[in-house]
């Protein structure tokens, strides 16, 4: 566990010749592909999860702009804003020994916002995207860049594509006096984070993502996507707040272990089932990464055209199952589990069921544009029911069940 | 297990790239036409949808995977967050 203030991230400022290069380049790339009218795409998203009792609710309201414009055939540019507003009741302290149950939660009140930007050149197989986030709010700040590549084969019959992220993050502590994890405090309180406050540290935890994936189609009535994901945590991943009852002394602030290596593979698969004009879309995820955290994930939609041509109607199912981390126990005092601790219950056994219907309206203008400049409008609106069970994350002996809905409204501009 | 069996047995990594090339060889075999791709191309058959439905996804993603321990399948953009 790392206690000392970390470094800071030395910030060199690019060359002016290299800015100048990068320009040079795009420019070129850009000029290449054949100019056409300009394209611009306006996305606005509001949704909203609610998560109720028992053991503490949560709402979080999560809205989103998305702008984007494509000068020519071969360059497009991006620009967008998100936020997550979160009010509700969260745990402070996990008290579940000797099978006294003493849950302790505190109010949450936090606005977390992020804005992201990035670009995109296309040749005639290739596609390349770069793109830079930068999120923050009252106890955590993070800046990250992702690339993407993709390229077409097999008269575009297969696709094979490449991403890579990296965040460099930033998480608001307390300033421990004890250096033994089991006699650390919780943070109190975000109102000091990120000032000169001696009373708070911040801790650095880096992200490095990793995807490769290959799309195929293989009649016209049927593809399939293999995606292989890796990501690698480094750094301070506990809760700050979240403190633990050991049994032993006071309660101590979560402790995990500061390295995760997270891997998962997912096979999709779209039919169109042509009888009932109807697309079938299944999904199966599998995870594991080196907290032996496993999971599967099952997902099945149906999708078609009712009524008119625009309106889509989705139906959809999703099952998820995980197992618990090793270092998870739902009692330390009566089952410790090595030198870690955490009261976090998406460590512990879950599985959860989802679902939930949507309706999507888009109408095109066609050739003549609505007022000379409108060619799409996208309406969607949906819901989501979702039901939690923790078969070891108990409350005075009863496992924890919870429900939630998700519900999203959308609306996109083309012009 | 017999000692031979476990002395020849082939590592899973070694199975998966196996079938996996045995995968993309069999889609060397396939292309579907240009012209046989109406309904492919259309918004419900496309993986991740169009730009509409593919900020849905993201949306929902981010609803769901900071309740859940697991990850992965669908991109790797986007800030960190503490999500607690």
């Amino acid at each position: 566990m790392q206690l000392i203030r970390p470094r800071s991230i030395t910030r060199r400022a690019p060359s002016r010749s290299a800015f100048v290069a990068l320009a040079a380049g795009l420019t070129v790339f850009a000029a290449e592909g054949s100019p056409r009218g300009e394209v611009v795409s306006f996305d606005s998203r509001y949704t909203l999860y609610r998560e109720g009792t028992p053991y503490g609710n949560m709402l979080v309201h999560n809205p989103s702009v998305l702008l984007g414009a494509k000068p020519t055939e071969s360059f497009g540019l991006h620009a967008g804003w998100q936020a997550d507003v979160v009010s509700g009741a969260s745990v402070k302290i996990r008290n579940e020994t000797r099978g006294v149950d003493a849950v302790t939660t505190a109010s949450v009140k936090d606005f977390r916002q992020v804005a992201s930007g990035g670009f995109s050149l296309e040749r005639k197989y290739v596609t390349f995207e770069a793109g830079y986030a930068y999120g923050w709010e009252h106890d955590y700040k993070s800046h990250s860049v992702d690339f993407s590549a993709k390229t077409e084969l097999l008269q575009r019959s297969m696709e094979l594509s490449i991403a890579y992220a990296r965040n460099w993050d930033s998480v608001c502590d307390r300033v421990q006096s004890d250096i033994d994890p089991t006699r650390r405090r919780g943070l109190e309180k975000s109102t000091a984070c990120f000032t000169a406050d001696p009373t708070v540290t911040t801790r650095p935890l880096v992200l490095d993502a990793f995807q490769a994936g290959w799309t195929q189609l293989w009649s016209p009535l049927f593809a399939t996507q293999l995606i292989y994901s890796r990501q690698v945590l480094n750094g301070f991943q506990s809760n700050p707040y979240r403190e633990v009852n050991l049994g032993v002394s006071s309660p101590a602030q979560e402790y995990v272990p500061e390295v995760r290596d997270r891997q998962a593979v997912a096979l999709k698969a779209n039919l169109y089932l042509r009888p009932i004009k109807t697309a079938l879309r299944v999904g199966v995820r599998a995870y594991r990464d080196t907290w032996d955290i496993r999971s599967f994930t099952g997902e099945v939609e149906l999708e078609r055209y009712v009524l008119v041509d625009a309106l889509r109607l989705r139906l959809r199912g999703r099952y998820y199952t995980q197992g618990s981390a090793t270092f998870y126990s739902d009692d330390y005092y009566l089952v410790p589990r090595g030198k870690y601790f955490t009261g976090d219950r998406e460590l512990s056994t879950m599985r959860s069921w989802m679902a939930g219907a949507r309706f999507a309206f888009g109408p095109s203008a066609g050739q003549q544009r609505w007022g000379g400049l409108l060619s799409k409008v996208e309406l969607s609106l949906g819901g989501d029911y979702v039901s939690y069970d923790y078969s070891d994350f108990t409350i005075a002996g009863t496992p924890l069940h919870k429900t939630a809905i998700i519900v999203s409204f959308g609306a996109s501009l083309l012009f | 297990m017999s000692r031979r069996s476990t002395k020849h047995a082939p590592s899973m990594a070694l199975r998966v790239g196996v079938l996996l090339a045995l995968l993309v060889g069999a889609a060397g075999c396939v292309t579907v036409k240009p012209q046989q791709r109406g309904v492919l191309s259309d918004p419900i058959m496309r993986f991740g949808g169009n730009g509409h439905d593919a900020v849905e996804q993201a949306h929902f993603r981010h609803a769901i995977d900071n309740r859940e321990g697991s990850f992965g399948g669908d991109g790797v953009a986007g800030g960190g967050c503490g999500c607690n």
